[in-house]
């Protein structure tokens, strides 16, 4: 089995004293022992448990608890988390060659705060690898009615019409993987002989047809730096989308409708009256785009989606709607002209956010008033929508010169 | 006397027929040497409009985003290589032909020509770069002025697209060495003009424009971290 990378001598050293273990928890945000301890006191429940986190004054080991052995790693100097912004995607390679060194059963790698874990949690990410034969667990959270808005409107209903499984959070970096499937993401790619990209790991799975379930945890879903703006995330997302559906092409090609992935846990559903939000500015961003982007603009879409906008332009206030097909292609364009790469691709993403920021506030006034029942509605809706438009994706990436009115 | 007048008009005469008689096999190999120029350039087209065919040249190219070549302008970059190809080889013919008419004169400005020739290819990179720069930015800032509701974004990356190919113009005007110090003295006295017509309009007459902006900006900020809205 070809391996990537290797861990530092020391690393390796100090694995060999710990021996064997049942679990490995990867917590590669943690900043403090508090928090260390914190984790340690949940996870010491019948297992042999190895909490492996990295550590600025090289690499050390030492039993917390019974049953508990920290390992501080040292993270190599490496270009690979370069072009993602702390918080986003986690740090796994070093957790997942720990994981195999020690020979774990499953691995749960918890890039988020690690405050935000308690037994409940910890017992929901693992317990379907250990008893249940999964491969895969894939938190998904609270929701929120406007809460994870990039995920609600393209992430979620784009890879479930793609892929066919239904995954509330596929871009999660909170994640638990069982040792087959560790085994598998530290082996290189066999079509490009290098590391494979962990960034989108719930499609690797689904593309290697490995069992994926979904965790519901008491939580919301973590959030990104406060400096991060929404042009700058929006391009970093769709970027990642897209380039998947580029490299996984024969996969979603062949794929039709969608199916559930087994969840465990009880949902939770934060219960909110009225939500108001101030949507002007979003619809005077999307009018402003109007205006000054359809150069652009143009190179994505079509001349009947552009008649479309241009009716929208006219509406005002609690008026305000974009249709769900009308979203769903322009979604679908945008992945066509990346694809095509008919303009700079950075540009192009970018030039995507008066358009989001269109859906976000026609969104949020369908639903500003809306039951829990009435939100999940509209998002099922949409999903569905997804869907539905599939074919006009497929039709455009096989015969992309072909008319389109 | 009139038989002098004849003679002085038959010399005359004789030296002109000789003159154009000595420069005709020059103006035979000017059009010799043109007519050869065409046929080769004919080929030398011919040839690399089916090679660069061959390799979807016109796509590659697209990805680019290079200026003047997308498909709403007439212009396919193959083309536009095929005219460059043969435009040089007649202009090559031209020269050689030229050469023909008097060798010592000829040689000279030809000399001179190629000598002028890497000025001409400093300022055409010059143009090219500008060109690519100009539109690259320009549509980086009308982006990133549109997503951050900026109501002048559009004036915003003209400006500064017409900053980014004065800059340029300038720059290849001085590789010519055209113009000399009134080029400088212009290019500086119309970039100077501009930022600092651009200061008066912020300054003086969008005052209250841009006031209000922050204002709405400033009044947004915390109203905006107490909304239930996340992206992500």
């Amino acid at each position: 089995m070809a391996e990537t990378g290797s861990l530092p001598q020391e690393v390796k050293e100090h694995l060999e004293t710990i021996g064997t273990a049942d679990v490995v928890i990867g917590l590669p945000s943690i900043d403090s022992d508090d928090g260390l301890m914190w984790v340690a006191q949940i996870a010491s429940a019948d297992r042999r448990v190895v909490i492996a986190c990295p550590s600025t004054n090289g690499a050390s080991s030492s039993a917390l608890l019974e049953g508990v052995e920290i390992l501080r790693y040292v993270v190599p100097p490496s270009d690979r988390y370069l072009n993602t912004p702390p918080g986003l995607y986690g740090a796994f390679q070093e957790v997942f060659q720990i994981s195999q060194r020690v020979g774990a059963k499953c691995c749960c790698v918890w890039n988020t705060n690690p405050q935000r874990i308690s037994s409940e949690v910890i017992g929901e990410m693992l317990e379907p690898l250990i008893n249940q034969g999964f491969d895969l667990v894939v938190p998904r959270y609270v929701e929120v009615k406007l809460g994870s808005l990039v995920n609600s409107s393209i992430i979620y209903p784009a890879v479930r019409a793609l892929y066919g499984k239904r995954i509330h959070f596929s871009m999660a970096i909170d994640l638990s993987f069982s040792a087959s499937f560790v085994d598998r993401l530290l082996q290189l790619d066999p079509k490009t002989r290098r590391p494979r990209c962990h960034q989108w790991i719930a499609i690797e799975a689904i593309n290697a047809g490995l069992k994926i379930c979904e965790a519901n945890l008491p939580m919301e879903p973590p959030r990104p730096p406060e400096s991060t703006d929404v042009s700058s995330i929006l391009a970093m997302v769709l970027g990642r989308l897209f380039q998947d559906l580029e490299r996984n092409a024969t996969v979603w090609q062949r794929s039709n409708g969608s199916q559930n992935v087994p969840a465990f846990g009880t949902l939770l559903r934060k219960e909110e009256d009225e939500v108001t939000v101030e949507v002007q500015p979003m619809i005077e961003t999307f009018q402003l785009g109007y205006r000054n982007l359809r150069e652009i603009w143009t190179v994505a879409l079509p001349p009947a989606t552009f008649l479309e906008l241009k009716k929208m332009t006219a509406l005002a206030g609690n008026s305000f709607r974009m249709p769900d097909e009308l979203w769903v292609r322009i979604v679908y364009d945008f992945a066509l002209a990346y694809r095509q790469r008919a303009i700079n691709r950075e540009h192009l993403l970018r030039a995507m956010t008066p358009l989001y920021l269109a859906w976000v506030a026609s969104h949020a006034l369908e639903i500003r008033s809306a039951s829990n029942a009435d939100h999940q509605y509209v998002l099922e809706r949409l999903a569905l929508a997804f869907e539905k438009e599939k074919p006009y994706l497929l039709s455009r990436w096989r015969w992309p010169d072909r008319f389109n009115p | 006397m009139w038989q002098q007048v004849s003679q002085a008009l038959n010399q005359s005469v004789t030296r002109v027929a000789t003159r154009i008689a000595t420069l005709l096999p020059g103006f035979l190999a000017l059009v010799v040497a043109l007519l050869v120029s065409l046929l080769v350039a004919w080929a030398i087209g011919f040839i690399l409009r089916r090679s660069l065919r061959s390799f979807d040249f016109d796509g590659k190219v697209a990805t680019w985003d290079l200026p003047g070549t997308h498909s709403e302008s007439g212009r396919s970059p193959t083309d536009l290589a095929v005219r460059i190809v043969g435009w040089t080889v007649i202009i090559l013919g031209f020269l050689v032909g030229i050469n023909a008419f008097e060798a010592t004169l000829t040689s000279q400005f030809v000399a001179q020509l190629f000598a002028y020739l890497p000025n001409v290819i400093a300022a055409g990179l010059v143009l090219l770069v500008g060109g690519i720069a100009a539109r690259f930015f320009s549509r980086s800032v009308l982006i990133g002025a549109v997503n951050l509701n900026v109501q002048y974004a559009h004036l915003l990356s003209v400006g500064l697209k017409w900053l980014i190919l004065v800059l340029a113009g300038a720059m290849a005007l001085n590789h010519l060495e055209i113009g000399g110090k009134i080029v400088d003295e212009a290019f500086a006295i119309l970039f100077g003009g501009i930022v600092l017509t651009l200061a008066l309009a912020v300054g003086l007459g969008a005052r209250d424009l841009v006031s209000r902006s922050l204002e709405r900006q400033a009044a947004r900020m915390p109203e905006e971290s107490t909304e239930s809205l996340h992206h992500f």
